[in-house]
């Protein structure tokens, strides 16, 4: 009943109402859309309008961002890949390079003692090492191609000092084999260089740090200090003399024996053996 | 029948009246050098809201104004006049007979005056107003609407209002 005279009164002022609402509707675009107003009301409309199109540029950015971003990430990953592998690139470069400045180092090294030695020398690098037989024997990169014979000496140079590693024991066409100094079968007739007595050097195995130089005179006890070096004394015609083998680490005196016992600590490191040379010379000129 | 025709007649109306307020602003730099333009668009709107009736003429006024306010920078300044323009014209619909010289120029004089008046107030609420640009803007506008609004009335007297079949008595 009331809908229907609602309804009726509406019908009858329809224009009027119309036309009304169409004003307002004006009136609220011009508010909405000007920077202007009626008081406040515009600035108010203005911020409003600002905040809807911040809102909607907001969220056109947003999902355009979005679609961007998917773009913009699979060209970082083509990217991040291509990085990865020039980094891959660049890390073995460097890696090769730091191997390649060692190497240089070692060779120019060894460079230097070859200028030093007056004798005819083979420079050649270890090629083998028996890994169940650890400090034994070894074998060297050059063989009876490069003039390499059996009992031929070989030395080493190590931080700027040489020393004696041992003699070859066979000799192939391409490679060598060498015993070294701490094997049980390595004698080498030596002396040391303060006191001038001589005796033997031997090894003790390659579980021993050290070696024995034996038969020394036991009237050099007194005169022998611990850190002499001993050197080879070219008495045995296979090495030449002069070429260090080790320092007086312990004396051993036995009561009422003629001789002397010393245990040396090797003047070169067994375990970093990379580079030697072979000594050809039979008469030493050191 | 009668309906749908009058209905057609609207819609080519409108779309005149379309057409005209385009050619205006094709024209507005010519007429610009005068310190004031013809607004033909206008004229034409008072004379058909004139004939057409409050009912219809505010509707059309408030379109018109809509695809006009679209044209420019802010919306709802030119849908509020000519929603109003065509109201108030609208309720003269049927009152007096448009004939002769003298009752068009009138007519068309305090509807100019209305129209402008109403912008003024509205430029000044919204916006800034300068006084004298406005002033003489309105006054070559309103003068150059009334030298065209003896043509228009003719027109309209000859053409829209027989063929459409609108009693002089304002009935429908």
């Amino acid at each position: 009943m009331v809908s229907s005279r609602l309804s009726k009164k509406f019908r009858k002022h329809k224009d009027t109402i119309l036309f009304a609402v169409c004003l307002l509707f004006s009136l609220s675009l011009l508010v909405f859309s000007t920077p202007a107003g009626i008081g406040g009301i515009g600035k108010i409309g203005f911020s409003l309008v600002s905040v809807v199109q911040k809102g909607y540029y907001g969220a056109v950015g947003f999902f355009s961002g979005t679609v961007n971003s998917i773009s913009e990430l699979k060209k970082l990953k083509s990217e991040y890949e291509e990085l990865k592998k020039t980094v891959e690139e660049n890390y073995h470069f460097l890696n090769t390079l730091e191997n390649l400045r060692v190497e240089n180092e070692l060779l120019k090294e060894q460079m230097h003692i070859s200028r030093q030695l007056t004798y005819e020398h083979i420079t050649t690098n270890v090629i083998a090492k028996d890994p169940g037989n650890f400090h034994s024997y070894f074998k060297i990169g050059c063989g009876s191609r490069e003039g390499v014979q059996k009992y031929m000496p070989v030395i080493v140079s190590q931080r700027g000092k040489y020393g004696l590693v041992g003699l070859v024991i066979m000799t192939g066409y391409s490679s060598s084999e060498v015993m070294p100094l701490f094997s049980n079968g390595c004698s080498v007739a030596a002396r040391l260089l303060e006191s001038r007595y001589d005796g033997l050097v031997s090894g003790l195995g390659y579980t021993s740090d050290y070696i024995l130089m034996k038969y020394v005179s036991q009237a050099a006890n007194e005169e022998i200090k611990i850190g002499d070096l001993v050197v080879t004394s070219g008495m045995q015609s296979i090495y030449p003399y002069g070429i260090p083998i080790g320092y007086v680490d312990q004396i051993v005196s036995g009561k009422g024996e003629t001789t002397i016992t010393l245990y040396l600590k090797p003047v070169i490191e067994f375990s970093q053996l990379e580079y030697v040379q072979v000594l050809k010379a039979k008469t030493p000129e050191l | 029948m009668y309906y749908n025709i009058r209905n057609k007649r609207i819609i080519i109306h409108f779309i005149v009246l379309m057409i005209m307020a385009v050619m205006q602003g094709l024209f507005i730099r010519f007429f610009d050098y005068f310190w004031g333009n013809i607004n033909i668009a206008l004229v034409y709107f008072i004379f058909l809201s004139f004939y057409l009736g409050k009912s219809v003429s505010y509707k059309i006024g408030f379109c018109f104004g809509l695809l006009l306010d679209c044209f420019g920078a802010t919306y709802g300044f030119y849908a509020f006049i000519f929603a109003l323009l065509g109201y108030v014209t609208g309720l003269f619909s049927g009152k007096f007979y448009l004939s002769g010289i003298l009752l068009p120029v009138l007519f068309t004089l305090i509807l100019s005056l209305f129209y402008f008046a109403t912008g003024t107030v509205l430029l000044y609420i919204f916006f800034t107003v300068t006084w004298s640009r406005l002033l003489i803007n309105a006054a070559i506008q309103t003068l150059l609407n009334i030298l065209l609004s003896p043509l228009a009335a003719f027109l309209f007297r000859r053409y829209f209002f027989r063929r459409v079949g609108i009693v002089e008595n304002g009935r429908q």
